[in-house]
């Protein structure tokens, strides 16, 4: 995936304003400026894919309805997540209404999720931290480098990563676990420093 | 829920001793919560990085747009008609002319009822309060004894006094009674409601002699949907879900395709962890038995079993009480019993009193007043009480009162909701009475669990 870097304030209002005199297919060029952002602050908060895209999609759709309310000489990607923000906090209340259908445990682990984000909510998000993820994993020993690939890339499962390694699902998840928090250490300190 | 996101959650369960207690310990520590949300972060994180670079969202989002072939409304319909269309305004302009069509389809509705007989009402307001009101058609008024209330019509029960309306069979004869409590909104029945009342917000009670075979009332809250047979309960609807409480007959609750068949004398919830019927457990087996916590007065057990009741005699104690248990975080409590003065009070205010709070302060209390100064009027006729205690995880309380004379049990005293905010104190239920010699009997005190 190429990164788009945020284009100037000065190209999304033109774009806005294109789009409002009619040019409905001038939308696509601002949805592909700027859904990395989005998806990448989305998943900061909330940490289900599947929930992440759709909130995504939400929130574009929505800014769609109200892009005559933009003002030209706003900061457009900050506006977009404003409107995220919106979409994230109704996406999570639908969770916590919908989980009733799930198991006592998940329920409870949702639920105790569902209210951490909420809670994390008011925090301030920071706009990439996908940009800050890919420059940790570049720094990755290899062994690890190719955990990750094989899992997230190639979307290998655990038990079959364990069997063609020879080693058991458990080492393998541990691994991947360890990993994660490391990435996480790594992305705050990039973040902090950026 | 992806793959991945289980075998976070499987290697988070294993570390820490099984789903008890991971469940445990995410309660308990807030880090470890965060911990676990930051670890599903990078996980969506990570898929994101990996993901493929193509256009996809793009392009859903695009076809998720609204067009005018796609969720074709009627503003685009009335903004097709308009001449010189103006793309740039257009979100404002459909906005103004779905408004102006609004108004318009509401004008010819009026212009079309004006020439027809007003349909028949399906109930009649017997007892409101002042400030009880009746909402139809965007306008309030005030709900007047013997008014009648339409398909369509909400009724909202004033802050200090019962509501009580009579429901109407289509023949006009009375199919029950609803007693709707302390601001209790209620939706009288549209035909796309299929002839379900609703209860929006609020409690009510509910006397509904038995219906015909085939035809239950049904009333829906938020959270649930009651279907009545025949019965006696009451009913609660608010933000954390919805509460029933059966005191004769039954009453089948139902949610997405479940059912809860709800007898005499159980209480049943429904909210988003739980569609369960309570299951009562005595906290206090003989909750007279040794009086625990009394002080003050001079506090006795009269009579045996059944008969057994509590009595304290000394009007002269400026206060007595009794500490009956503690309630914990988590728990829910359903007290119930009956009390009455056995003579005139030796003060003016407030005379015996079920209490919830601690050595600081007083959480919620309901008190009986009985200022009558006439000796022949003593003891008081019993009145009776229902009690429901429900502490939240976070050390919130919710307390519900709710009391009635038993001579004249379906004309409720008296109902408040207290919710304070949350506090770290350790609360307690007790009797409190000043200055009045008072009785109790029946008192049970029972946890509800599922």
């Amino acid at each position: 995936m190429t990164d788009n870097p945020l284009p100037p304030s000065g190209r999304d209002a033109g774009l806005v304003q294109r789009i409002l005199a009619g040019e409905r297919e001038a939308y696509r060029e601002l949805v592909l400026a700027h859904q990395l952002m989005l998806l990448s602050y989305a998943a900061h908060h909330l940490g289900d894919r599947a929930l992440v895209d759709e909130v995504v999609q939400e929130t574009f759709i929505t800014a769609y309805g109200q892009l005559d309310r933009f003002r030209p000489d706003g900061d457009f990607a900050a506006w977009l997540r404003t409107l995220c923000r919106y979409a994230i906090l109704t996406a999570l209340k639908r969770e916590v209404r919908e989980r009733r259908h799930r198991d006592r445990f998940r329920q409870e682990i949702d639920r105790l999720l569902a209210t951490a984000r909420l809670d994390a909510l008011d925090e301030t998000a920071p706009a990439e931290p996908l940009q800050a993820l890919r420059a940790c994993l570049g720094e990755l020993p290899e062994p690890a480098a190719e955990l990750v690939r094989r899992r997230y890339g190639a979307g290998e499962s655990a038990v079959s990563i364990a069997a063609q390694q020879g080693r058991t699902a458990t080492a393998v998840t541990t691994a991947l676990h360890r990993l994660r928090q490391a990435l996480r250490r790594c992305i705050e300190q990039r973040l902090g420093a950026a | 829920m992806s793959a991945s996101h289980e075998e976070i959650l499987a290697a988070w369960t294993a570390e820490h001793g099984g789903e008890d207690g991971l469940l445990a310990g995410l309660r308990r520590e807030p880090a470890l919560l965060a911990g676990l949300r930051h670890e599903l972060a990078i996980d969506a994180l990570l898929h994101l990085a990996h993901a493929r670079p193509d256009g996809d969202l793009a392009e859903r989002v695009m076809c998720g747009l609204p067009t005018r072939s796609r969720r074709l409304r009627i503003a685009d319909r009335v903004m097709d008609r308009l001449p010189g269309r103006q793309p740039s305004r257009l979100p404002r302009l459909r906005l103004l002319a779905a408004a102006a069509l609004v108004l318009l389809l509401g004008a010819a509705a009026w212009i079309a009822r004006a020439g027809t007989a007003p349909p028949a009402p399906v109930a009649r307001i017997v007892a409101a309060g002042p400030d009880a009101v009746v909402r139809r058609d965007g306008a309030s008024r005030p709900a007047v004894a013997g008014a009648g209330l339409h398909a369509g019509d909400l009724l909202v029960a004033g802050g200090q006094e019962v509501a009580t309306i009579e429901l109407l069979a289509p023949d006009g004869s009375g199919a029950g009674r609803l007693h709707c409590l302390h601001g209790a909104t209620l939706d009288m029945p549209r035909p796309s409601s299929q002839g379900a009342l609703g209860l929006l917000a609020g409690t009510l009670r509910a006397e509904i002699p038995p219906r015909p075979p085939g035809e239950p009332l049904v009333i829906a809250t938020p959270a649930a949907e009651a279907v009545i047979l025949g019965t006696v309960f009451d009913l609660r609807a608010d933000a954390d879900g919805t509460l029933l409480g059966v005191l004769s007959g039954s009453v089948r609750l139902q949610r997405d395709g479940r059912e809860l068949v709800v007898a005499a004398g159980e209480t049943a919830q429904a909210d988003p962890d739980r569609f369960a019927v309570l299951a009562p457990r005595d906290l206090l087996p003989d909750a007279t038995a040794g009086l625990p916590g009394a002080r003050g007065g001079d506090w006795r057990i009269v009579g045996a079993g059944a008969e057994r009741r509590l009595v304290q005699a000394d009007a002269a104690a400026p206060q007595a009480a009794i500490d009956l248990l503690p309630i914990a975080r988590g728990e829910s409590v359903l007290i119930t019993g009956r009390m009455r003065l056995l003579a005139v009070p030796g003060t003016d205010g407030d005379a015996l009193g079920l209490c919830i709070g601690n050595e600081r302060w007083l959480a919620s209390a309901a008190w009986l007043h009985h200022l009558d100064r006439d000796p022949a009027q003593y003891p008081t006729p019993w009145i009776a009480f229902r009690v429901l205690v429900r502490r939240g995880g976070d050390g919130s309380l919710l307390a519900e009162w709710h009391s009635w004379r038993q001579d004249r049990p379906m004309q409720p005293l008296l109902h408040l909701t207290h919710r304070p905010q949350p506090r770290p104190d350790a609360y307690r239920f007790g009797v409190l009475a000043t200055r009045a010699p008072v009785e109790l009997a029946d008192l049970q005190v029972r946890s509800l669990a599922p």
